[in-house]
């Protein structure tokens, strides 16, 4: 039974070599990611030319339109929900008024600095980046970055540079919905319970708070966070073959590095910026 | 010459599928290949074109070494139409067939949709196809459009992998038809991968492959 199992099972690997083999995987995705990164940031030289940028001006306002535009409607229903949850608990913690006097800095301290960068990210990697993975691993299976090097146009350009440079500027856009959505829905439940707040009073008093360095990462939290997004889905996506499973396959291992990544990333910037 | 080819081999790693294979094929002709299953014509014509690996050999077009050429001066020169797929999915077929025009040649968009509705009259290709997206078209359709794309920056050498499969015969003469009046007005010559025997015998030479390499096909005109 045992010499059954251990056929079906193969040889068992030593811990050691298991670990190895998981740092040189996580190496090579690295190298990987800078390769793709390499190609796609040369292709960038193309927009100096006048014909080719009004292409690409065409690609990526599509790109842009259904990475960031069109996510108003999911950040709205997720900004009102957690303004209304977060007045509705702080409430439980500090009296009405008291809550109105310092709404500003839990405001910059919660949504502004960590929610608001997070919660954009995570529905960027959900609508956004397993769509372009589907949609680039699509094209990878049908062959048309062969058609396009046959036509003589660089792929990297027409279909990768797009996404980069879209990412980033959609999270910022994103960052910017969450953040009126919460600050609107927030001053909804604190003028049900106290009609006497004022909007411009409430604005004002988030404004005051706001700083250069809060503005300064979450710029960088938008600008590393979609490149790293988008780089992950284009990585795996150019993996995907002709079976059919394929796609799938690096969705799914496309959303769990993205998630990984942005997280770290995050937290990392958070920690060096606010410690 | 507009095409000289001599002594090209092309081989995968599995199979060889041509060798020693030369052909001469001045300007403005439109040249034959008898298309067979697996018989290797889509190879040969993405090889003529520089598009694959593992050929050998000298391919001359213009008097230009393909095989030293950038992917732009190649573009510029040969062009291939496509048997089946062979466009961007999220690109309208208008995009897809402007998309060479507006990635080399600095064109306003009026002179851009002037080439496209010459070359749709010509192949009388309806022009409210050219808003659909590439899955609303059937595989005919499909053809048609890859053979416009190719033509639309005027090649010296546009290679167009059957063209008439699926095809009924006077869609078949619409589209040799509109190769004639192309051909008439351009410099361009045309090597057409075609089962049709009967097609075979109109252009102005035809070869089928036989032992690796391209012989004439017997006209019986000739």
């Amino acid at each position: 039974m045992l010499e059954i199992y251990r056929k079906i099972k193969g040889p068992s690997k030593p811990l050691s070599r298991g670990f190895i083999s998981t740092v040189s995987r996580a190496f090579q995705f690295f190298v990987d990611m800078i390769g793709t990164a390499w190609v796609i940031l040369k292709s960038a030289r193309l927009l100096l030319n006048v014909g080719k940028r009004r292409l690409f001006q065409r690609l990526f306002k599509r790109q842009l339109y259904s990475t960031g535009v069109r996510a108003v409607y999911i950040n709205v229903v997720v900004g009102t929900l957690v303004g209304v949850l977060m007045i509705s608990k702080l409430y439980d913690y500090l009296p009405g008024e008291a809550l109105a006097n310092q709404f500003g800095s839990w405001f910059v301290l919660i949504v502004i600095r960590e929610l608001g960068p997070l919660i954009s990210g995570l529905i960027l990697i959900a609508r956004s980046g397993t769509a372009v993975t589907y949609e680039i691993g699509f094209l990878q299976s049908r062959g048309e970055f062969n058609v396009l090097r046959g036509l003589g146009v660089n792929p990297a350009y027409v279909f990768l540079l797009p996404v980069v440079i879209a990412f980033p500027a959609s999270l910022l856009i994103m960052f910017i919905y969450f953040d009126i959505v919460v600050f609107v829905s927030s001053y909804v439940m604190i003028w049900f319970s106290d009609s006497s707040v004022e909007f411009t009073g409430l604005s004002l008093a988030v404004l005051e708070q706001i700083q250069s360095r809060e503005l300064l990462i979450n710029a960088l939290k938008a600008l590393v966070g979609g490149l790293v997004i988008g780089l992950v889905s284009i990585h795996f996506a150019l993996r995907v073959s002709k079976d059919h499973l394929s796609i799938s396959n690096a969705i799914s291992a496309s959303v769990t590095a993205q998630l990984a990544l942005f997280l770290m990333l995050n937290l990392l910037l958070s920690y060096l910026a606010y410690r | 010459m507009s095409l000289s080819v001599k002594n090209l081999r092309l081989e995968y790693p599995d199979k060889l599928l041509f060798e020693d294979l030369s052909l001469e094929l001045p300007n403005q002709v439109i040249c034959g290949i008898e298309a067979s299953v697996l018989g290797g014509t889509t190879s040969l014509l993405k090889g003529l074109a520089g598009l694959i690996d593992g050929v050998t050999g000298l391919i001359e077009i213009d008097g230009k070494n393909i095989h030293s050429l950038t992917g732009r001066q190649r573009a510029g020169l040969v062009s291939i139409s496509y048997e089946e797929a062979g466009l961007i999915s999220f690109l309208n077929i208008y995009q897809n067939i402007v998309l060479p025009l507006e990635y080399h040649l600095p064109l306003d968009d009026a002179a851009n949709f002037a080439r496209v509705k010459t070359l749709c009259e010509m192949f009388e290709l309806e022009t409210a196809l050219l808003f659909c997206f590439p899955h609303d078209l059937n595989d005919v359709q499909v053809r048609v459009v890859n053979l416009i794309r190719a033509l639309i920056v005027s090649p010296a050498l546009c290679l167009i992998d059957e063209l008439d499969s699926g095809m009924h015969e006077e869609m078949i003469e619409t589209a040799f038809r509109g190769l004639r009046e192309f051909n008439s007005t351009h410099d361009t010559t045309m090597i057409i991968a075609t089962s049709q025997d009967t097609l075979l015998v109109e252009m102005d030479c035809a070869y089928k492959i036989e032992a690796r390499k391209l012989v004439e096909f017997p006209n019986e005109g000739s």
